[in-house]
């Protein structure tokens, strides 16, 4: 599990209170994190980019509602998870996938994913898997949250949460076994 | 399943893609110095649209508009053409250009405040 330390305090009081360099701080705290989540869940590296950065001036426009006290991922994670949302949304809609976009999500998918090695293959059963369970299991194994953060960043009930990493781990067990064979 | 949890723990991130900390600071940047100037704007069309208004109350008032109303009403439960005769005198009165840009003004003001955000931004 990937652990990330807090942000200091006084850097989230300084953000709230619109301080430039402390908000650069924050995002250049979590801007990978937020990256890779979206990359995972739109696999095209351009929205990714363009979800990114959405997130992270959603965060400084609604600096106000930042709580010192609490941990300022789980509420930049939330924004992110509900920008995705959005973006996917906005894009069934207008049902538009453009060939380049298309040629763009194959090419990351290639330079996402390395060609050799185990983990190349838990990255590709994770394409294979429920969404919602690898949304998840991202949350819990790539990102160090606990169940309780992760029903607050998805809106669901933590039991939930708690069935969706067991078979999300029970699918990914059986995909990878077809990898391995 | 413990050979899962420690593929999963070691799931492989990318590199943030070059510009993409520089653009979010740029665009913050831009937020943060046209938020004056959108506010000044709002409050400048806000305050021009009150004084149209206020002008047109005026010119109304002299024109004993109130009076004409009452003559309006008491008139049209018998004539329903005089609709067209206030209507002409109304505008006699009141300049249309005049209220074009009253309402124009409420319009814009109203449009601007919705679309004062940051998607107006050119992509960098």
């Amino acid at each position: 599990m990937q652990k990330m330390e807090n942000i200091d305090k006084d850097i989230l009081i300084r953000a709230k209170k619109g301080d430039l360099d402390a908000f650069e701080y924050i995002l250049s705290f979590y801007e990978k994190a937020i990256y890779n989540y979206c990359l995972r869940i739109l696999k095209n590296s351009s929205n990714a980019k363009d979800v990114t950065q959405e997130t992270f001036i959603k965060v400084y426009t609604h600096r106000k509602l930042i709580d010192p006290e609490k941990n300022i991922k789980t509420w930049i994670f939330t924004i992110a998870t509900n920008t995705t949302y959005d973006f996917l949304r906005g894009k069934k809609r207008k049902n538009e996938i453009s060939l380049d976009e298309e040629n763009e999500t194959i090419s990351s998918f290639e330079a996402y994913y390395p060609q050799e090695g185990l983990v190349s293959d838990v990255d590709r059963a994770l394409e294979q898997i429920n969404q919602e369970y690898k949304k998840v299991l991202l949350l819990f194994y790539q990102q160090g949250f606990q169940y309780q953060e992760i029903a607050e960043i998805l809106n669901m009930p933590i039991n939930t949460v708690k069935t969706h990493i067991s078979r999300g781990k029970e699918q990914l067990k059986d995909k990878l076994k077809d990898y391995l064979a | 399943m413990e050979k899962i949890d420690k593929q999963l723990n070691n799931l492989s991130m990318m590199e943030i893609p070059a510009g993409l900390h520089q653009s979010v600071m740029r665009k913050i940047n831009y937020y943060k110095k046209l938020q004056p100037v959108f506010f000044a704007t709002f409050i400048l069309l806000t305050l021009y649209f009150i004084i149209v208004i206020w002008q047109i109350d005026v010119k109304l008032i002299n024109a004993e508009f109130i009076d004409m109303m009452q003559d309006f009403f008491d008139v049209f439960s018998f004539n329903f053409s005089f609709i067209n005769t206030i209507l002409g005198s109304f505008f006699e009165i009141i300049s249309p250009a005049l209220v074009l840009s009253a309402v124009l003004s409420l319009a814009s003001t109203i449009y601007l405040g919705k679309k004062i955000n940051l998607y107006q931004f050119a992509k960098f």
